[in-house]
């Protein structure tokens, strides 16, 4: 039995292998994914909280004391910023859509692509045992 | 067909929408209203009260006139003369002195607990429209804030926070 290729492995029991997809409480066949998506609603949700309390000190300015200015535009910033990092993890099925796990964004970047090489190394080794058993039939 | 609303409205941008009105209604609106009360409302609707209080003419007393013809009246005659009528026209003209009509006035912590009051009841008048004005973070501004001076005055001035002594 040959051993599986790992393709990403984090701290956080996020693996992906040749054909699973692996999280802390589930494995995931890569053989059924269609479609890998990046859910990226904290962005949205995020970005308009965000730059909400930031205009806010800004149109609001006149009546805000310093420190209030300080603290909503700083913590305008830190909603922003938790918006753009944080996203979801979706894999497309036959008719459905599903949430596999939220991370930071840039691991969450780093498993789709794992995906896709995994899914690509799974179709080279296709083809190679394709060609090596054609050659063998002449 | 069911997608259009979705993909127009969806449910991240309107979760987004609902999140930031919680954050303006339960903690900036709160804040702008009691700065404007603070800086602008209050000090100028202290200072209308207090330029109404000013201009507001000295109430005349039919009673002191009557008095005040009477001394004079007998100061002319030859019954003024009299050692008692003379000590008469004096304690009148005493009473005359205590009858001096005077201009209607309130205490400065009188004026600034019925501005308070009046503007504490002109603002939760304003309701969902202060909290349109906020989110929208000052691009509309309802007629009703514009307006929102003359509105305190008439608070003030109906006695619903206490009663004015130049409008009894």
């Amino acid at each position: 039995m040959s051993k599986s290729k790992t393709f990403f492995k984090n701290t956080r029991g996020i693996k992906v292998t040749q054909d699973t997809l692996s999280t802390r409480y589930k494995d995931e066949a890569l053989a059924p994914i269609q479609s890998v998506r990046i859910g990226r609603e904290p962005l949205i949700v995020g970005g308009i909280c965000g730059a909400g309390l930031i205009l806010f000190c800004y149109q609001f300015g006149d009546l805000l004391y310093f420190t209030e200015k300080l603290t909503i535009t700083f913590l305008g910033i830190l909603i922003l910023v938790a918006g753009f990092s944080i996203a979801a993890l979706r894999i497309g099925q036959y008719m459905h859509e599903k949430t596999v796990f939220w991370d930071n964004i840039w691991t969450v970047q780093k498993v789709r692509h794992a995906i896709a090489k995994a899914k690509q190394s799974v179709l080279d080794n296709n083809s190679t045992v394709l060609i090596e058993g054609d050659s063998g039939a002449q | 067909m069911l997608d259009l609303p979705v993909r127009l409205f969806p449910p991240a941008l309107l979760g987004g929408l609902a999140i930031y009105t919680a954050i303006t209604m339960l903690w900036l609106q709160p804040i702008v209203e009691q700065r404007m009360a603070e800086k602008h409302l209050i000090p100028q609707c202290q200072a209308n009260l207090q330029h109404a209080e000013n201009t507001t003419p000295v109430p005349t007393n039919p009673k002191r006139r009557e008095l005040e013809f009477a001394i004079q009246t007998y100061e002319n005659s030859p019954l003024g003369e009299l050692p008692y009528m003379r000590n008469m026209i004096a304690q009148a003209k005493r009473m005359l002195r205590d009858m001096q009509p005077q201009r209607p006035r309130i205490s400065h912590l009188d004026r600034s607990s019925i501005c308070g009051c009046a503007v504490d009841n002109a603002l939760d008048a304003l309701g969902f429209k202060m909290t349109l004005y906020v989110a929208s973070l000052r691009t509309h501004t309802p007629n009703a804030l514009k307006t929102i001076d003359q509105n305190i005055l008439a608070i003030a001035g109906q006695g619903q926070c206490g009663a004015l002594p130049w409008t009894k």
